[in-house]
């Protein structure tokens, strides 16, 4: 791969692996760093890279980053592997509210979905963003990620049980709520 | 009930018209017989709707240059900086050549040409060659001093040499 193709890569898979970060960890410098460490990774391993595949591969890259990334926040958060009391909490807190992704507006709607999202396991909030908002097709996505369509409906599925749990439940102390691990 | 949980699994594939002609009318059968999947149907839509209505965001300005330096800096032999190296090479051997053209005599070339500098213009026109090209060797990486010494041998001024061979890293750029 010369810089001429790398150019051109960075240019028409560099807002579509931004946005997914944005919305996987909903942080923008976050975002940044993992879509710079998308692209340099792809310039590492360009020669490995079957040629018409690199958008695919990026995106595996962008969302193994992505949950490296909130599984290591959470991780210190000592709180991995449990239900995510902060998340919960940002449910009524922040309703209307802008978000941690502060250069775009948000509904109010997709704004508590959101928040609710960060209650699945980054893996699931992953594929989600991908399907519903990147409008990626299971198939498409069980090859990125090297999974069956079965597996992702499955994951789907169990997604949107849990969001609907989340999303119904009665705002109380002690509240347990298991986090979909899908 | 499990016929219930097998058209759900379903359902994303169902709205987002991934399901083959079969699958399809299956799940159509079932849905106008099943209230709680035609719910779970209407859950499914208004997380596709809600998420496929993110707006997206332009990445920032800077995010390119960022990209593009930690790209140079994961690969310090790429092509591009090689080639950047390559013709800062050639430009300070060039330059040198021409300032020592200029300063140095040559006697393989015959007398000089006549010319109206004064003796006293010519030593100060050559000591400001001199102190650039001193000044020039300060911040030449190590390849570059030794490629220059190389070149030009015993024929450089001593001021020029004691410049060359300071062992000191570059002030800037170069593998020095």
């Amino acid at each position: 791969m010369d810089h001429a193709q790398f150019t051109q890569l960075l240019e028409s898979n560099r807002d579509r692996v931004y946005n997914h970060a944005l919305y996987c960890l909903r942080d923008p410098e976050d975002a940044q760093d993992v879509t710079q460490d998308a692209f340099v990774k792809l310039w590492r391993n360009c020669g490995d890279i079957t040629p018409g595949k690199e958008a695919g591969w990026l995106m595996r890259v962008a969302h193994n980053l992505c949950i490296d990334l909130v599984r290591r926040r959470r991780a210190q958060r000592n709180n991995f592997g449990f239900p995510d009391p902060d998340a919960l909490e940002r449910l009524p807190d922040t309703d209307g509210q802008p978000g941690p992704e502060n250069a775009i507006h948000l509904d109010q709607q997709q704004q508590i979905l959101l928040n609710a999202m960060d209650t699945l396991a980054p893996e699931t909030r992953s594929v989600l963003v991908m399907h519903y908002f990147q409008e990626m097709k299971l198939q498409e996505i069980a090859e990125v990620l090297d999974k069956t369509v079965s597996a992702l409906k499955v994951q789907i599925h169990r997604a949107r049980k849990s969001l609907r749990l989340v999303l119904t439940a009665p705002r109380e102390p002690g509240l347990d709520i298991k986090r979909e691990t899908g | 009930m499990n016929r219930c949980r097998e058209i759900e699994i379903e359902l994303a594939a169902f709205a987002g018209g991934e399901l083959g002609p079969t699958e399809r009318e299956q799940v159509r059968c079932h849905l106008n017989e099943c209230a709680e999947c035609r719910a779970e149907l209407a859950r499914e839509m208004t997380l596709r709707e809600t998420l496929g209505g993110l707006p997206g965001a332009s990445s920032p300005v800077n995010l390119d240059n960022r990209i593009r330096a930690a790209v140079h800096a994961a690969e310090p032999d790429s092509p591009s900086l090689w080639s950047r190296y390559r013709l800062g090479t050639a430009i300070t051997i060039a330059a040198a050549g021409l300032a020592l053209a200029l300063i140095l005599p040559n006697p393989g070339r015959g007398p000089a040409p006549q010319q109206s500098w004064t003796d006293k213009e010519i030593a100060a026109a050559r000591e400001e060659v001199v102190f650039s090209l001193a000044l020039t060797a300060r911040v030449l990486d190590r390849t570059q001093k030794s490629a220059i010494i190389e070149v030009f041998a015993n024929q450089l001024p001593n001021s020029v040499n004691e410049s060359l061979k300071l062992n000191k890293p570059a002030i800037s750029g170069g593998n020095g």
